[in-house]
């Protein structure tokens, strides 16, 4: 009787360490993932920025933006009559493209059909409210203007800034 | 006979030792399961970081003001670039990219890594490209206004026979400083060894262009517009399609194909809106012309709508030459 005792305690001691290794592998497998799994969302993140990076340096280049003749140039026409395409929003695989204008001052108001060209600022597209500024560059933003009859290009300098999603901490 | 005793007591095999080589072996089974399992997903996980950093390369490599750009990227160890196309999904289709490196123990090619997808790409090759190096040649893509860039991209080497004067300039301006691996000929049998010909005018080669453009608007340049025949399959090419037609797959060229006009489609409604909204300051005339473009496109089904669609834009880039300061691109 005392030695089936002795038997049955060993067992439950082996049953209990297995337990115990068994769980400890599990902590540290979670542990692992879960340090894998907040690196493998920063480098997206990242991996977001140097795309919207990319994007920036070429924007201007684009023919829904270009402005033909001006290196670098971006078409203000375009940018209004691109605010109602909406399929846009997808294309470039970026949260928010917002074109602000810097020189000369104007009053700080969103551009509209009924404001425009007397406006600050061309929102494209903004997905939503959790966007960060991700990259930006300085770009001529030109238009055609008639004057006494004649038409000529007006460029003004403004900024084409590039939103995507902000890192959740 | 004198009888053997035998020994009755035997070998014990008591409960702790059966309850040890099965524990034992469950959990060795396991370990070598799960290490297994986190190998093979590394790989994955490695295959389609790659591939995402792939797809960020991309976006500086389109055009501006160049008529063509090449470049060339070098991977870290032999890779197979699995690419598709799909012309139905979203707005503009997409084109995927699916990567698998050579892997560092033997001498297998790992499992593909996750589909990265890019709408804004027009990637034209063969569905699978495989090396250390990978070569691009980017045109832009005009009807009549740039509408994307159409990036071929191929790994191997390739030999050009007699190409016309404009081409082989432009060949051989990309190819300075050996960026890529193209060869300019006169012949088929001056072609290095393992490269693939392309015979322009003429038959035998592995893949043959022929230019059939001779309308006013092709200004002398035959191969403007015309076939190319590969793979007993002969497809139509348009201006900067023509590379793309050269260096891809025949289904990935139709589907890109199919993907261009869609955009063709928007950018000619960008285009037409804008027309629209300068008309008090400079009216072009042109916002009926562009929106037809636009419906046109809209309505491509196949290669050969691509003829009817290329005169209305012949049309459009009359009408535009004539505007001179108040011209809509």
């Amino acid at each position: 009787m005392i030695e089936d005792k002795k038997g049955q305690l060993k067992i439950q001691q082996m049953i209990f360490m297995l337990v115990a290794v068994a769980l400890f592998f599990i902590f540290v497998a979670l542990f692992f993932f879960a340090i894998k799994g907040a690196s493998l969302y920063k480098q997206s993140i990242e991996n977001e920025r140097d795309k919207a990076a990319g994007v920036v340096l070429k924007i201007a280049s684009s023919p829904e933006f270009s402005y033909e003749g001006v290196p670098n140039g971006v078409d203000e026409d375009k940018l209004m009559a691109l605010r109602s395409h909406r399929e846009y929003s997808d294309y470039w695989g970026i949260d928010g493209i917002i074109v602000r204008k810097l020189y000369p001052e104007t009053s700080g108001q969103e551009c509209e059909i009924g404001n425009y060209p007397d406006c600050n600022e061309i929102k494209i597209f903004a997905k939503d409210d959790n966007v960060a500024q991700a990259a930006s560059a300085y770009v001529p933003l030109c238009r055609k203007e008639i004057s006494g009859g004649r038409t000529y290009d007006k460029c003004e300098i403004a900024i084409v800034i590039i939103q995507t999603e902000e890192e959740v901490i | 006979m004198k009888k053997i005793k035998m020994n009755k007591k035997g070998f014990e095999f008591s409960f702790a030792w059966l309850f040890s080589i099965i524990a034992g072996s469950a959990i060795l089974f396991l370990a070598i399961f799960a290490a297994t399992r986190l190998i093979t997903s590394g790989e994955y996980e490695t295959n389609t970081k790659t591939a995402a950093d792939f797809k960020v390369i991309l976006d500086p490599l389109g055009t501006s003001f160049e008529s063509a750009k090449s470049e060339r990227i070098e991977f870290i160890k032999e890779t197979r670039i699995y690419l598709g196309c799909n012309e139905k999904l979203g707005d503009f289709g997409e084109s995927s990219i699916q990567l698998s490196e050579k892997s560092s123990f033997k001498e297998e090619w790992t499992n593909p890594g996750g589909k990265i997808s890019t709408k804004n790409q027009y990637l034209f090759a063969e569905n699978i490209i495989e090396g250390k190096e990978l070569y691009f040649l980017v045109t832009p893509f005009e009807m009549p206004y740039k509408v994307s860039d159409v990036m071929s991209i191929f790994s191997g080497s390739y030999c050009f026979v007699a190409p016309p004067q404009n081409i082989k300039n432009e060949i051989i301006d990309l190819s300075r400083n050996g960026i890529i691996p193209i060869n300019v000929t006169t012949s088929k049998t001056a072609c290095p060894q393992n490269s693939k010909t392309v015979c322009f005018q003429s038959g035998g080669c592995d893949i043959n262009v022929q230019g059939t453009c001779n309308s006013r608007s092709c200004r002398g340049n035959v191969f403007k517009s015309g076939i190319v025949e590969k793979g007993g399959k002969r497809i139509y090419y348009s201006g900067g399609l023509m590379y793309g037609a050269i260096f891809s797959s025949v289904e990935n060229y139709e589907c890109n194909v199919a993907r261009l006009m869609k955009k063709t489609g928007y950018v000619s409604k960008i285009y037409a809106d804008k027309s629209k909204l300068v008309s008090d300051r400079c009216n072009t005339g042109l916002t009926s012309d562009t929106f037809l473009l636009s419906q046109m496109a809209e309505s491509y089904k196949k290669l050969d709508d691509l003829k009817l669609i290329e005169m209305q834009a012949e049309i459009i880039d009359d009408k535009n030459n004539v505007l001179g300061e108040c011209n809509l691109y």
